[in-house]
């Protein structure tokens, strides 16, 4: 390149550069002095059952596909508003477009009077109720299951125990199944360095604050990388508002029940007894070779929550002849929410549910 | 490549400055047991070093801003990438778990103590303390769980009256002990 070229190159680079710092100083004191709270969740629903803290919402649609699909996600940990988190940037919003009648489970915000809330209660107590609930207020004879994260396990625990629901078609959205392979969480947790017993018993449940730490700690320099990409981004007015929504769920953890915690660490991460055929819940052996419908497994590439052969491992297990696994690009969240969510994962979870859902 | 390096130059001193700095702590710290700082520290800081040193060889935009922004990407990824392997071992699950029983051990007598002035505070001024909310809400959840049972029962007459109406072939069908039971 010749020298003037460069120069000149160089120049408006400069000029660029310095437009986009005027804006950014200019962001930076918007958000500074009117820090207004994002609007999240702003689909339509219509809570259409209720039991103790958790919700099922439904998402009407066109009934394109006139089988509903089920969302089940984490319990504790995270807000379930990530799935809906703004018009134009949401997988719920999705969905409906495409013509899915969708519910979500909000399993809520527990309180100190849920602690003794256990995985046995969830899979075979309110679930069993909240499917009833789907198929009673669709009217339709089945439905899908789509579990997202701790939601992932929940809901294949569900279709094995209970192979007498019409179930068309299973999900496992980054759902650690195979606990071996469980990332920097599984050592941490091992019962020689973890004494899970005696957190429950001193806390009785696992406050939001520890909750948070714990997933800070898994990825340390996320908080500064954050900051340094909305600095680098502040000029750019969408990149902020989605930064605020994600931003604002991102920093809002919700507690564990003690109970809970307690097994899901002890017999899922611990003695991983779900591959192991040795989970019981409900006085039940859960056989994941008892789920026998279609089932589409989507890992994340830089998933440290829930690593991709971690979720990938229900397909060496189920009973199912229709099976499917992609692995797509992003992390654990980045999976579900934001712009590679919607031009990888959401298409592709649609498409193949679309003709399962006849 | 002329235009590199006075970049290139600057991250080797940069090195050598860290690297006996990084000698010099360490050889003030033998009086302690070093192991695991050499053990996991060491060679990951070498590791992000040279990832850092590739990244820097690779800069080649005129801008300054994206060259600033990709060398803090780059430092970012190699700091993300080294303290992921040290929090790999299990040397740190091991000093984590440690901390979680001395962090147990401190919080357990301080929560009951503030548990008890709290509860001991609400109960002076005649209002319900924490223990009894939560019972409370307890008791409603037991309420709700016996409401949803019923419910359930009844959704299991009400398919088995449906049953019988539709067709005679189902009341065959339906335990002997009902009808009896109705009869007495």
């Amino acid at each position: 390149m010749p020298d003037t070229a460069r120069e000149t190159d160089a120049f408006r680079h400069l000029q660029e550069e310095w437009t986009r710092q005027i804006l950014r100083g200019t962001r930076a004191m918007e958000l500074i002095l009117n820090p207004a709270e994002p609007k999240v969740g702003q689909t339509p629903r219509v809570e259409v059952y209720r039991k103790g803290k958790a919700r099922l919402c439904r998402y009407q649609s066109s009934r394109k596909h006139p089988v509903p699909v089920l969302m089940v996600p984490n319990l504790g940990i995270s807000r379930p508003y990530i799935f809906d988190l703004q018009p134009g940037a949401s997988f719920i919003e999705y969905m409906t477009r495409e013509g899915f009648d969708f519910y979500l489970l909000d399993w809520g915000v527990f309180g100190e009077e849920d602690n003794g809330l256990t995985v046995d209660d969830c899979v075979t107590r309110i679930l069993p109720r909240v499917v009833r609930k789907v198929l009673e207020s669709s009217g339709a004879e089945a439905l899908s299951l789509l579990g997202y994260c701790m939601g992932g396990p929940l809901s294949a625990c569900f279709v094995a125990l209970h192979p007498e629901v019409p179930v068309r078609a299973l999900v496992n959205m980054a759902g650690p199944i195979d606990f071996a392979h469980a990332g920097l969480f599984r050592l941490w947790l091992d019962k020689r360095f973890f004494n899970v017993d005696r957190m429950v018993d001193t806390l009785g449940a696992v406050p939001a604050e520890m909750v948070k730490a714990g997933f800070k700690l898994l990825k340390p320099t996320m908080d500064v990388t954050t900051a340094l990409n909305l600095w680098w981004n502040l000029w750019n007015d969408r990149y902020v508002e989605g930064f605020k929504a994600l931003n604002k769920w991102a920093n809002e953890y919700v507690p564990f029940p003690g109970e809970f915690f307690r097994q899901w660490v002890k017999e899922f991460y611990q003695e991983n007894r779900l591959v192991r055929k040795e989970l019981r819940l409900g006085g039940r052996l859960v056989d994941l070779g008892q789920i026998r419908c279609p089932v589409l497994v989507v890992g994340a590439q830089e998933d440290y929550i829930a690593p991709a052969p971690c979720v990938r491992a229900v397909l060496d297990h189920v009973g199912s002849q229709d099976t499917r696994y992609e692995e797509l690009p992003g992390g654990h969240i980045s999976l579900i929410a934001g712009r590679s969510a919607a031009l990888h994962c959401w298409p592709r979870v649609a498409g193949w549910l679309a003709p399962r859902s006849g | 490549m002329a235009e590199k390096e006075p970049t290139q130059e600057m991250f080797e001193l940069w090195r050598k400055s860290l690297e006996e700095g990084t000698q010099a702590w360490l050889k003030t710290i033998t009086q302690t047991p070093p192991a695991d700082v050499t053990q996991f520290w060491r060679p990951i800081l070498e590791q992000g070093m040279e990832f850092w040193a590739k990244g820097m060889g690779q800069v080649g935009a005129p801008d300054p801003a994206q060259q600033w922004k990709r060398f803090m990407d780059l430092w970012l990824e190699a700091w993300s990438k080294a303290l992921g392997q040290a929090m790999a071992t299990e040397g740190f699950a091991r000093a984590l778990g440690r901390y979680m029983d001395q962090w147990l051990t401190a919080q357990g007598p301080w929560r009951k103590a503030a548990e008890q002035s709290s509860e001991a505070a609400l109960k002076a001024l005649g209002l319900p303390g924490r223990a009894q909310v939560a019972a409370m809400a307890e008791q409603l959840t037991a309420l709700e769980e016996r409401v949803d049972r019923l419910d359930d029962r009844l959704d299991e007459l009400k398919q088995l009256l449906e049953r019988l109406a539709r067709s005679p072939a189902d009341r065959a069908a339906v335990p002997r002990r009902t009808t009896s039971r109705k009869r007495s």
